[in-house]
């Protein structure tokens, strides 16, 4: 009699501590994924809503303290056909935050690394100016500073990030064409435009997985007539 | 609807004459210890000493002077010994920085060691042999993991590399035995050393003959950026690099070959100039590649 008490008492007791300990473990584990949930930052352009005015060349600009003859983040201008029929297409460029950055591969001393929110940072502490990382970068996205002579490039306005602010591009774009925010976070107007949209991105077949979307996007414009040029700043190319 | 009108920033030619010096002195002193070590191993005869010696010593010379280049081109040089310490596996110019100095110290030690420390210096071709290798290939992948650039991100990319490196190398010792004073008493082994440098120019060109074919039908990018590089460099790369880099040394050598066997004499014209040209060619192909693989 004793044995079968104790015998059900032990399998009650365990069952019903299990179960707590299930249920315990369960809402936990939801809570603990929900909090630490990470953010994976990420850019939509919608070029459509793109009328070319430069002003987040100008805002990086001045953000930054860029330079001249150097961008972290410009305007591509395609022209196509001949007169009367013309179209005109405006890509603006930048840093492409890539899933799989080959800059990040490539860079000999790890000052360029890649953050856990998805942003890809360059160091220039550490950085020693091999150039490697600019001759890695599909996007061009990248460039010697004239006078830190470290690598540079588009970090999403990381400072402001930090203060909950959106990149100064985002913040200064008259179109509303630039549109920042958590990629992971599918109640994010980043996420939501995403859905709602068929967007591209630049130079797929790499397979860097950029995290800069692009709406209405003409592959074939951002591939023709790319600049073979040195010297000058805007040059027309005719093919 | 065409024609297509760009406007873009400018984008730099990043990579200038140091990368190429860079490459082509490296190149030369990875092949002269990978020939001079092999010759080493093989022959251990007084005829064959000169050109273990000279490559010897002119294989941790033209490293140094190599990687004092890249140092230079570097916007922080004072920086570089990070490339030693914060080491990145998946970047070749991190354990690429690590295979040249054990290279250089290998090579240097086994260029000043005599002869009589016979051992030691078989110990230290084997073991210095498979690192030159690795130098060279970390060289070869520099170029050819770059993703972005056609031209150079391909398997040939890295072979072609390693050829040229060979074939530059064994043709540094050859113009080296044949401006030495004791050229007239080393004829025979200049004569071998010109014979095997006709060997890899054929290898040569077969790797080269692989990397344009792979271009050539290559995915679209691949065309474009061989088109570019033909149009702005086609005529230095087929005349400088390829006709006087590998067609005149292989004709040259053909000729002092008949001339011997005519004759009965080893003239030191021939291999020197054969060496001259091959020098010639590996630099101008160096040039073409990075200078004018950056356009695209």
């Amino acid at each position: 009699m004793k044995n079968v008490i104790i015998h059900n008492i032990t399998r009650r007791n365990f069952l019903k501590k299990t179960g707590i300990l299930a249920a315990s473990a369960t809402i936990l584990g939801c809570k603990e994924t929900k909090s630490t949930q990470q953010k994976r930052y990420a850019m939509v352009i919608d070029l459509e809503k793109c009328i070319g005015c430069h002003s987040c060349s100008i805002s990086c600009k001045t953000q930054f303290d860029v330079p001249l003859g150097v961008f972290r983040s410009w305007v591509k201008i395609i022209e196509r056909g001949s007169y009367p029929a013309v179209k005109r297409i405006f890509i603006p460029v930048l840093c492409n935050h890539c899933d799989d950055p080959p800059c990040v591969k490539g860079c000999p001393t790890g000052a360029t690394y890649q953050r856990a929110d998805g942003i890809v940072v360059v160091n220039p502490d550490d950085c020693i100016g091999c150039k490697y990382c600019i001759q890695n970068c599909p996007y061009n996205a990248r460039f010697l500073h004239p006078i830190t002579k470290t690598a540079s490039k588009c970090d999403f306005c990381l400072h402001r990030i930090k203060q909950g602010i959106t990149p100064s591009c985002v913040n200064t774009c008259i179109g509303q064409a630039r549109t920042f925010g958590d990629y992971n976070d599918p109640q994010s107007s980043i996420s939501q435009i995403l859905l709602q949209n068929n967007s591209q991105v630049l130079l797929e077949a790499m397979g860097t997985n950029p995290r800069v979307f692009y709406i209405n996007l003409d592959q074939n414009a951002y591939t023709t007539g790319k600049t073979l040029l040195w010297h000058n700043d805007f040059i027309r190319l005719h093919d | 609807m065409n024609p297509t009108s760009t406007y873009d920033i400018i984008h730099f030619v990043y990579w200038d004459y140091h990368i190429v010096l860079n490459l082509f002195l490296s190149g030369i002193g990875i092949g002269t210890f990978i020939f001079a070590a092999i010759i080493g191993l093989i022959y251990d005869d007084s005829e064959h000493e000169a050109v273990n010696r000279v490559g010897a010593i002119i294989s941790p010379i033209t490293i140094i002077l190599g990687a004092i280049f890249l140092f230079t081109d570097l916007g922080h040089p004072f920086r570089a010994w990070k490339i030693y310490t914060d080491i990145n596996f998946s970047s070749p110019i991190s354990w690429g920085g690590w295979a040249t100095v054990i290279l250089i110290i290998i090579s240097s030690i086994y260029a000043v060691l005599p002869k009589n420390y016979y051992r030691t210096r078989q110990t230290l071709a084997i073991s210095g042999i498979p690192i030159a290798f690795i130098t060279g290939l970390s060289h070869g992948l520099l170029l050819s993991t770059v993703k972005a650039n056609p031209i150079w991100f391909s398997g040939p990319s890295t072979v072609l590399a390693m050829t040229e490196f060979i074939t530059t190398g064994i043709g540094a010792v050859v113009l080296a035995l044949s401006l030495s004073k004791g050229a007239k008493l080393n004829l025979s082994s200049i004569e071998k050393s010109r014979n095997i440098l006709g060997s890899a120019i054929i290898i040569h060109i077969f790797t080269l003959f692989l990397w344009i074919t792979t271009n050539v039908f290559g995915y679209f990018h691949m065309k474009e950026a061989l088109l570019v590089l033909n149009s702005k460099f086609g005529l230095i790369f087929w005349v400088g690099a390829v006709f006087i880099g590998l067609i005149m040394p292989l004709i040259l050598g053909g000729y002092a070959v008949k001339n011997e066997e005519k004759t009965g004499t080893i003239k030191t014209i021939f291999p020197l100039l054969t060496s001259i040209f091959v020098l010639i060619g590996g630099f101008i192909h160096q040039y073409v590649w990075i200078i004018g693989g950056q356009l695209y």
